[in-house]
């Protein structure tokens, strides 16, 4: 596997680390590059607003540089990155009324472009609108584990919750969603394998 | 109606993609940890600067007393009589403290002088 430490000069995750504890302006390209995208992703999922999910993701960057001092390596960097993020999206969410998120009229102005397939788009929409119609608690251990596909135990870790509550807390979130998308228009895909 | 499993709850979910953030985004991300980093590095090297300014007022302060001690210090202790030695001791303590004078008003000239052209600047 071509992993990109060792690509450009750093042994592993905990040589990058050290080179950002030891202020090396080269060690943030190559960590902003190598978790970017799923700390946006994540963050995206979480606040479900473009704007407010890049205020986050700048903001949790700059968390990193102004503590990384105190980054012990008791967990993986990216737990510690994500538990920043989820940090920042909880007191979001606390202090400010959720904004709304992109309308389907979007999703239906992009069905009448023939290069795009509507029905996909608005079948996205509507999986976007019930994760975004989740309660905040639930909404984290759902995009932990079905999106970034985290164990109970790395859920328990960023959560900051006991490993038993982050599993009836997943158990609940499921079959909220069960009983969302049975009572929803959404069209379930089979099961079978392709 | 027929129970959702687990897997077809992933494919569902797995129709909600977010796209990578912009490169802009990310560019203008990596100068903000940048200038972080070097506001972060400015204590230490200012910390730095206080130990080194430190240690040039100790040193400067252990020339005068030598300076004193091998020139003036010594020609007195032949010059005056074996009673006067208890007033040469004491002497070290006042050219300790006049040195210590001289030390903090040249730290306190190359103070002003640093900051003296910023602020005809300033008014300009």
């Amino acid at each position: 596997m071509n992993d990109i430490f060792s690509e450009r000069g750093f042994e592993d995750e905990s040589a990058l680390i050290l080179e950002l504890k030891q202020n090396n302006p080269e060690a943030v390209d190559q960590v902003v590059d190598r978790f970017s995208k799923p700390l946006f992703v994540f963050i995206m999922r979480m606040v479900d607003n473009q704007a407010t999910a890049e205020d986050i993701f700048q903001d949790t960057w700059v968390r990193v540089i102004r503590n990384i001092g105190s980054f012990r390596g008791d967990c993986r960097f990216s737990t510690w990155l994500f538990q920043i993020a989820l940090n920042l999206c909880r007191n979001l969410m606390r202090h400010k009324a959720r904004r709304s998120f992109v309308g389907i009229e979007e999703a239906s102005n992009l069905a009448e472009d023939p290069e795009v397939d509507g029905m996909k788009i608005i079948q996205a929409q509507k999986v976007r609108r019930l994760i975004a119609s989740l309660p905040p608690k639930m909404r984290e251990v759902i995009v932990l584990r079905y999106y970034h596909e985290n164990t109970d135990v790395e859920i328990a870790e960023i959560t900051g919750l006991p490993p038993g509550t982050v599993k009836s807390r997943l158990h609940r979130a499921t079959e909220l969603m069960r009983s969302k998308i049975e009572s929803t228009e959404l069209t379930v895909p089979s099961a079978e394998v392709e | 109606m027929e129970r959702i499993s687990d897997e077809q709850l992933r494919k569902l979910l797995g129709q909600f993609t977010v796209s990578s953030p912009r490169n802009e985004l990310v560019a203008e991300t990596k100068r903000l940890m940048r200038q972080e980093m070097a506001l972060q590095a400015a204590p230490a090297r200012k910390g730095q600067a206080g130990m080194v300014l430190v240690m040039v007022a100790l040193s400067l302060l252990v020339c005068f007393n030598l300076f004193y001690v091998a020139t003036v210090g010594t020609l007195l202790k032949l010059l005056l009589p074996s009673s006067f030695e208890v007033y040469l001791n004491h002497s070290m303590l006042g050219v300790s403290v006049a040195a210590a004078a001289m030390v903090c008003g040249m730290v306190i000239m190359v103070f002003l002088k640093a900051f003296q052209p910023r602020r005809a600047l300033s008014h300009t």
